[in-house]
């Protein structure tokens, strides 16, 4: 039985979609001869000729006003940022094109902008980034982080066919490490709603609160946590906007502790809103401080050793759940 | 300010009919909270808040019927007594912008204050001093408690939750068990639909009028004016029976694999939170047949066919004194799992009158489930604008030949009602003969 | 093309129509019924009106300039144009904007930022898509002479350059320039591009609707982009409240024996040059003159009974149509 990694679902899914709607089209950097800088797109220029993909200059900002444009005559553009921290150059495209045009003149723009963020192999400041809370912050732009095979396949065909423009975060770091059965694949929806969160695990003590690449450090501790007689709930986010928060405050007035991790840094995270929304709404809930973990505010660091000091980790989770479990 | 409006509950719906208000006017209203009840041709159904706020105005009372899209509420605006002109006109005040820098109390609406609940009442058992966390308080005043007199075990003598339950005597509070997970499976597969028999509906509905309307006539009768939803039933069927041209067609399958399939799976399912019945087995392999033969996913638009790109999948669900089918949306994106999920949903939403109006619209294809109480097979109406409807019947242990001897199989006969202005007879039979092919040889792996 | 004399006249009427209005709102602006600025100049008015007369509503436009008068030919009423500035519920974009920053996709109007040269690139994605879906159309990106110092621009063209989109690109110079580059003539930088460049006197509308022309025939026959540069002979523009209120357009001659301030601009003023050259040539008489203007007048004043008492942008939709779906 073959094995479908995180990339080539999202690969499929991307491949699904442009055979069923013709005006799918596919934007970036190499994404055409060279197949991409990861090979997401290998096979694409071949299949589906220079109209529908498109390698373009080096030009972010440009690209994506491209793709704006295009999406305003009925097409509908997925752009690639090779890595997702050159979408630091289209932040005026898509703060305040992108995002506002449905809002000010009533012209949607459904697009889908994707790329591999996140650290963890060592790939240093530039190409590790997480830059999701810039358009989270942004009304009009949705924001998704498949953390699962299932989800890098059903959340991007669900983006593709979103009328609004929808950030599509991968993480490299799953891209060939998380794989299923292609039969387990078979055995899920093709489209996983936006704004949905999924619980990957019910426990009675903690729950914890995640997204990204992070699911996985959640339910590494978790099990270990089990093994301590804490039982953790663990929500995988998959959407940021729109967010669950049905999801999240249900899990906090069954559960009444709550922790909250994330890859990105601290300051004006997730982690921060989360917080927020439960104070103001589950107040009466809660057993104890609602608890971050996350990176620290600096830029993701290069070396080994500074990067896994960076990145939370499995222990840092453990030692955080130990203490809120006391408390 | 919201309006609240009549929602159009499927395609050929003009008007709906108020029968209950849930609020009344000054009640504070939580987004999707139930707010009133509504009936129409289609289906009678509770309609949830559009937002929350205030429910300020009501514009049309209990019984009255209206238009669809018309203005039923207002929800957030200047609280408008039903009867009188309000008297107080110069009391509202200006709406908040975000960045006034003192809010006035009440909550005002656009921007994006979060509702705060009512602070709680004090109550003596709050004592200065005493460490404890919003969740204990909030359980103190449930139960009457007095905190001081319970033991802390958390960080500095913190009474916890678990303390609070302990003390109250609560079972099951040892660290570690997890929850029960919220879905619970839901009852019932969708019973039977009096689609293909529309003599009468359930045996305990009264006896129609029209049962005995001759013999009676000296006076031994009831008469009792059909419900909405009758009306329309009667009039869709008669409508349906005029515009198409019906023929039905009739197929013996033996469905032995599926039964041991769905025997096999049923527990793993249940631990999914799902009931799996037969339904979604005929639904998957429809699909699978539709996708072959596009025209029974087609409808007839004057002299034009058009072609249903997405499969969308009307499952009749009988109603006390009616019916309604609502539309699995593009059956065929879903896996095995999610379109049982899809059946035990819209199943139980029919039933509890939580259907919203896109579950009841764009159906391309229609099955009903006839066999329910034991029929053999019925001969359908078909659901306008579609051009074919499939009705699976009971299914029964009979002997058959298998071989040169004989076994006994689980059979079922499935009829299917094709409108002969777009679909021949050979091609209904190619369909059928590839929906038999499908369901006889059930691959497991799709499970 | 060859125009007949109702078209130019009617093009005439355009010109007139964005001084009349122009100087309305300015008025508003100086009775502070309107408080907010309000971007305009004048001296546009023969590129607004050319450079939109010949494309269709087919073809999409976006201006970074004040080009009021390509507004007004794409069939925007200009009481629409009030209410936008005036912040009024019934004005094209609810009162989310002022400014001319609006779009209506079904008049092949889109709308920029608030920034020069965004929407460069993004009426090269329309043409693009123009390009791959074989249609017969051509997207027109306005922007004032400093955009070219952007990326935004540089990105833009240079995409349309390499995927040779039907996209023409109208750059208009001002007589005092701001120095945006060192590179001051156009076409030195339309060669880095591989493109081509066409001067045009920004103050003739004849001209410019030639040049024009001849952009959509090289972009039809897939030749790709053109830059256009316009240059201004005279524009002025409007300050916040000490506006600088421009010389009511009363018609050349009249202007001529008052004396007036604009008078010396006679030739430098395009909608003054357009008329004059009509009057030499007798393709308008005084009769025609007095009733286009007037014509101009009442539109203008219909505009302000129209929005006369228009109720303020209603709060209760605020949060409403970010999304598709809520």
């Amino acid at each position: 039985m073959s094995e479908i990694t995180y990339l080539e679902a999202l690969r499929q899914a991307m491949w699904d979609e442009m055979e069923r709607d013709e005006n799918v089209l596919l934007l970036g950097e190499d994404v055409g001869l060279y197949g991409g800088a990861f090979k997401v797109t290998a096979g694409f220029l071949d299949h589906f000729g220079a109209n529908r993909v498109i390698d373009t200059p080096i030009s972010e900002e440009g690209y994506t006003g491209v793709a704006i444009g295009a999406a305003f005559n009925g097409l509908r553009p997925i752009v690639e940022f090779q890595f997702i921290d050159f979408i630091a150059n289209a932040f005026n495209m898509i703060t305040n094109f992108a995002a506002k045009s449905r809002y000010r003149w009533g012209a949607g723009v459904p697009i889908v902008m994707r790329g591999p963020s996140g650290g963890g192999v060592r790939a240093g400041p530039f190409h590790s980034q997480n830059p999701e809370m810039h358009f989270v912050h942004t009304p009009g732009i949705k924001v998704v982080t498949p953390a699962t095979v299932a989800d890098a396949r059903g959340l991007m065909k669900a983006a593709i066919r979103d009328e609004d423009p929808v950030l599509y975060l991968e993480h490299k770091k799953l891209y060939r490490h998380i794989k299923v059965p292609q039969s387990e694949l078979d055995a899920q929806d093709d489209i996983v709603p936006i704004g949905k969160a999924s619980i990957k695990r019910r426990g009675a003590n903690i729950v914890l609160v995640t997204y990204g690449a992070m699911l996985y450090t959640a339910l590494d501790a978790a099990e270990t946590l089990s093994g301590e007689g804490i039982e953790l709930e663990v929500i995988d986010l998959r959407s940021l906007v729109p967010l669950d928060e049905e999801c999240i405050l249900d899990a906090v007035r069954r559960i009444n502790k709550v922790l909250l991790l994330h890859e990105d840094t601290r300051t004006g995270g997730m982690a921060g809103e989360i917080s927020a929304i439960i104070a103001e709404q589950a107040f009466d809930d809660l057993d104890g401080p609602i608890v971050r973990v996350t990176a620290p505010d600096t830029p993701v660091p290069y070396a080994a050793s500074l990067e896994d000091a960076f990145i939370p980790q499995v222990e840092d989770v453990v030692r955080a759940a130990r203490t809120l479990h006391a408390y | 300010m919201t309006d609240v409006i009549m929602p159009q509950m499927g395609e050929s719906i003009a008007e709906g009919t108020v029968t209950k208000w849930f609020k009344k006017i000054g009640d504070q209203v939580e987004r999707d909270e139930p707010l009133l009840e509504i009936s129409t041709d289609k289906v009678d159904t509770e309609i949830p808040a559009p937002t929350s706020g205030i429910l300020s105005e009501i514009k049309v009372q209990e019984g009255e019927t209206v238009p669809i899209n018309t203005v039923v509420a207002v929800i957030g605006g200047e609280v408008k007594p039903a009867a009188a002109v309000t008297a107080s006109s110069e009391t509202m005040p200006p709406i908040a912008a975000a960045a006034t820098p003192v809010p006035p109390a009440p909550p005002s609406p656009p921007s994006s204050v979060t509702p705060t609940p009512a602070p709680p009442t004090e109550t003596s058992s709050t004592q200065a001093g005493l460490r404890s966390s919003p969740l204990v308080r909030k359980m103190a005043r449930e139960h009457d408690l007095d905190l001081g007199q319970l033991t802390g075990t958390g960080r500095g003598g913190r009474v916890t939750k678990d303390d609070v339950l302990k003390h109250l005597g609560a079972p099951g509070v040892e660290p570690g068990t997890p929850e029960t997970p919220a879905a619970a499976p839901t009852p019932a597969p969708p019973p039977p639909t009096p689609a293909a028999r529309p003599s009468g509906p359930k045996s305990e509905s009264p006896a129609p009028a029209t049962a005995a309307p001759t013999s009676a006539s000296g006076g031994r009768v009831v008469v009792e004016p059909m419900s909405k939803m009758r009306r329309s039933v009667a009039a869709h069927m008669v409508a349906s029976r005029q515009t198409s041209a019906h023929v039905t067609t009739v197929f013996e399958v033996d469905v032995s694999r599926i039964v041991e399939l769905r025997a096999d799976h049923k527990l793993a399912f249940q631990q999914d939170g799902v009931k799996l019945t037969y339904t979604p087995f005929f639904v998957g392999a429809t699909v699978g047949s539709l996708k072959a033969f596009p025209l029974l996913n087609a409808s007839i638009d004057g002299d034009s066919i058009v072609y249903h790109r997405d499969h969308n999948i009307g499952l009749a669900v009988a109603l006390d004194g009616g019916l309604i089918v609502p539309v699995i949306h593009n059956a065929d994106e879903k896996s095995f799992l999610g379109l049982a999920r899809a059946v035990n949903d819209l199943g139980e939403r029919a039933r509890t009158k939580k259907l919203m109006p896109a579950d009841v619209q764009g159906g391309t294809f229609t099955i009903t489930n006839p066999g329910f109480f034991g029929g053999l097979f019925g001969t359908p109406i078909i659901n306008q604008p579609q051009v074919a409807i499939l009705a699976v019947g009971g299914i029964h242990k009979r002997p058959v030949v298998v071989g040169d001897g004989i076994g006994v199989r689980s059979m079922v006969y499935l009829a299917l009602s094709f409108d002969h202005r777009l679909i021949d007879g050979a091609l209904a039979d190619r369909f059928m003969a590839d929906l038999k092919s499908r369901l006889e040889n059930w691959d497991e792996k799709l499970l | 093309m060859r125009f007949g004399k109702r078209q130019l006249q009617e093009l005439l009427y355009y010109m007139v129509l964005t001084r009349r209005l122009e100087e309305t709102l300015v008025r508003l602006h100086r009775d502070n019924e309107l408080t907010t600025p309000l971007g305009l100049r004048t001296g546009l008015e023969a590129i607004s009106v050319g450079a939109a007369f010949v494309p269709t509503p087919k073809d999409a436009l976006a201006s970074s300039l004040p080009t009021v008068g390509a507004l007004l030919l794409r069939g925007v009423k200009p009481e629409q144009i009030m209410l936008q500035f005036l912040g009024k519920e019934a004005g094209p974009s609810h009162g989310r904007e002022g400014l001319l920053h609006f779009g209506d996709l079904s008049r092949g109007l889109v709308a920029t930022t608030g920034h020069v040269a965004t929407h460069v690139s993004v009426m090269a994605g329309m043409a693009f898509a123009y390009r791959v879906r074989n249609q017969e159309r051509v997207a027109l990106a306005l922007v004032p002479e400093e955009a070219v110092a952007t990326g935004d621009f540089h990105e833009g063209v240079n995409f349309a350059a390499v995927q040779k989109c039907p996209l023409i690109v109208v750059v208009v110079r001002y007589p005092l320039s701001r120095e945006g580059s060192e590179v001051t003539q156009l076409y030195e930088r339309a060669k880095g591009y591989g493109l081509a460049s066409l001067p045009v006197d920004g103050s003739d509308l004849l001209q410019i609707v030639q040049v024009v022309e001849t952009a959509m025939a090289r972009a039809q026959a897939g030749d790709g982009p053109t830059l256009i540069e316009a240059v201004l002979r005279s524009s002025r523009r409007y300050f916040g409240n000490e506006s600088a209120v421009p010389a009511p357009f009363k018609g050349a001659a009249r202007l001529d024996s008052d004396g007036g301030e604009g008078a010396k601009d006679v030739d430098n003023d395009p909608a003054w040059r357009f008329e004059k050259f009509l009057l030499q040539q007798d393709w308008l008489s005084e009769a025609d003159r007095a009733s286009l203007i007037a014509r101009a007048e009442e539109a203008v004043s219909d505009a302000l009974r129209a929005v006369d008492g228009a109720a303020p942008a209603k709060t209760d939709r605020l949060t409403e149509g970010l999304y598709a779906s809520p």
